[in-house]
């Protein structure tokens, strides 16, 4: 009995522990299935613009650091060390797996690679920020792209796998750690309006550094430009560089250009008064620098004219004569009187003239009173 | 006595209200003269602005002097036609640009003012000569405005040379009616 009795006691101890647990866990168990329902969809992964407010509320950041100041290109001297944050995020409420970022600069292949991470995974609208170093050294000089790719081993299958390359905003360009120079040169007319013949015309050569060492003042000469034909040297030219003067009938410069930095060379020619109407005169000057950074001019770089899409293409003037029989612009016709000048000067000298007449009348009437008195 | 002296007296009045009447006849008739002058140069004026051959050849007569006196100056000019042309700027004479109209109005007065022929002779010379002399200046000024404060040109002529010329031309006249009319009156 008293087993028999234990046993139905245990029993019924064991049912109302199960009712027990189970109440406890119903809720809970509810709760979970109402909460989270199964995710039929696959995952996809984006970039989210900078700026865009991710879960959490945490916000996207796509961004290019250097360790110089802020811009767009972001200029850095080549081996410079710079760092590129980015935020990859999974669109769905599918789960994506491991998967790897890589970024690279201008193209999408092994010669362009930057780095890649790796990533663990990425649960349902999640994120996940990534941080690379991009070490400069051998990079070519000039301006770079830099494109980030998520899942570049193809590992995770996607809702949608167009959306999983990203171009940064901010271009960076690298400059070498050698001189780089490039010129431009314009003219411009003091007179304003075209060029005419027995015009004084200024030229304005811009000489620019764009490299990381400074270029010096190198044996030979880093300037000339060859005055040409129909054209005269005026005698006046200035470099807020250097030196600058005239050798037999070239302009020639010579001086330092620092790292970054440019001159400024001008000069004034006059134009010949023979020249006719329409007539084109062309010129380039030269640059002779120093490429390797051996302190010999071993590149030549030929001005550019930067008004035209052309590259490196002489600067030309076009020679505009007005005949001069032609009435022109500034022709002036200039009546002595207006029409109220006309009138204000007939009714002056008609009140002059009598005034006069009165004043007149008192000088005779007053010779008869002093005759009468006489 | 007192009888023949008040006749006298009477005769007297009677010459001078007379010899008065008459001098302010004059005076009327002086600017009758005026007005009649000016309707007659105002005709001249007429025929000559209907006139192409005589506009042009005043016209070109004065260019051309315009132009050497620029010349003389240093600049590059010629005178084409009626027009003084330069590389960067020129100046054409019109009819109204040679003073026509100033000249014709100020030899009225000189013709209408009471005074003696040789008197008159030489105001009219005083004035054609000073006119034309003042028009010279202002052209020629009016081309190194036009060349160098292109943007004054207009300020210049209708406010500065128009005034300098108006005052200069009654300046004139009143010089002349003052010290050559006057002075050969009264002599």
């Amino acid at each position: 009995m008293r087993h028999g009795g234990s046993r139905t006691g245990l029993r019924s101890r064991r049912a109302a522990g199960g009712w027990l647990l189970c109440l406890a866990l119903a809720p809970l168990v509810m709760t979970g299935f109402a909460a989270d329902p199964p995710c039929e969809k696959a995952p996809d992964l984006w970039f989210p613009a900078p700026g865009i407010v991710l879960s959490h509320g945490e916000i996207s950041v796509q961004q290019v650091i250097g360790p110089g100041p802020a811009g767009n290109p972001l200029v850095v001297c080549e081996g410079t060390l710079i760092s590129v944050i980015t935020t990859v995020d999974n669109l769905t409420c599918g789960d994506a797996g491991s998967f790897d970022v890589s970024l690279f600069y201008d193209f999408l292949d092994g010669a362009h690679l930057i780095g890649v991470q790796h990533v663990v995974g990425l649960d349902d609208c999640e994120h996940i920020v990534l941080e690379f170093a991009w070490d400069t050294t051998g990079v070519p000089p000039g301006e770079h792209t830099i494109i980030a790719v998520a899942d570049s081993g193809g590992d995770v299958d996607e809702l949608n796998e167009t959306n999983n390359q990203y171009t940064f905003e901010t271009k960076v360009e690298v400059r070498p750690l050698v001189p780089l120079i490039d010129a431009d040169k314009v003219f411009l007319d003091p007179n304003g309006g075209s060029p005419a013949p027995g015009d004084t015309i200024v030229y304005e050569i811009t000489i620019r550094n764009d490299g990381c060492r400074d270029h010096h003042n190198n044996p030979g000469h880093e300037f000339t430009d060859e005055i040409p034909a129909l054209m005269t040297y005026a005698g006046v030219a200035t470099a807020t560089l250097g030196v600058v003067g005239l050798e037999g009938n070239r302009v020639v410069w010579n001086g330092e250009i620092p790292a970054g930095g440019a001159v400024t060379i001008t000069f004034q020619v006059v134009l010949d008064n023979e020249l006719e109407d329409l007539e084109t005169i062309c010129n380039q000057g030269m640059v002779y620098w120093d490429s390797d950074g051996d302190d010999t001019n071993d590149s030549q770089e030929p001005t550019d004219d930067p008004s035209t899409a052309a590259f490196n293409d002489p600067t030309c003037l076009t020679v505009h004569q007005l005949p001069p029989s032609a009435p022109m612009a500034g022709t002036i016709d200039a009546p002595t009187l207006t029409e109220w000048g006309a009138i204000a000067f007939g009714a002056l000298l008609a009140a002059a003239f009598v005034g006069m007449l009165m004043r007149r009348r008192r000088l005779t009437s007053g010779q008869r009173t002093g005759e009468e008195v006489g | 006595m007192n009888k023949t002296t008040t006749i006298w007296d009477r005769v007297h009045r009677s010459w001078r209200t007379i010899l008065e009447q008459r001098r302010g006849g004059r005076r009327l008739a002086s600017i009758l003269i005026f007005v009649l002058s000016l309707s007659g140069f105002a005709v001249f004026i007429l025929w000559i602005m209907g006139n192409e051959a005589a506009t042009a050849s005043l016209q070109t007569a004065i260019a051309r002097i315009v132009s050497s006196s620029l010349n003389l100056l240093g600049q590059k000019t010629e005178a084409i036609g009626t027009t003084v042309s330069s590389a960067r700027f020129s100046i054409a004479v019109v009819t109204a640009c040679t003073g026509l109209f100033l000249t014709a109005v100020y030899l009225a007065a000189v013709l209408a003012y009471p005074a003696r022929w040789l008197a008159k002779l030489l105001g009219a010379g005083i004035g054609l000569t000073g006119i034309f002399t003042l028009n010279i200046v202002r052209l020629v000024s009016l081309f190194y405005v036009g060349l160098y404060f292109p943007r004054y040109v207009d300020q210049v002529h209708l406010l500065i040379w128009q005034s300098l010329t108006i005052v200069f031309s009654l300046f004139l006249w009143l010089f002349w009616a003052g010290k050559v009319a006057h002075a050969a009156y009264k002599h």
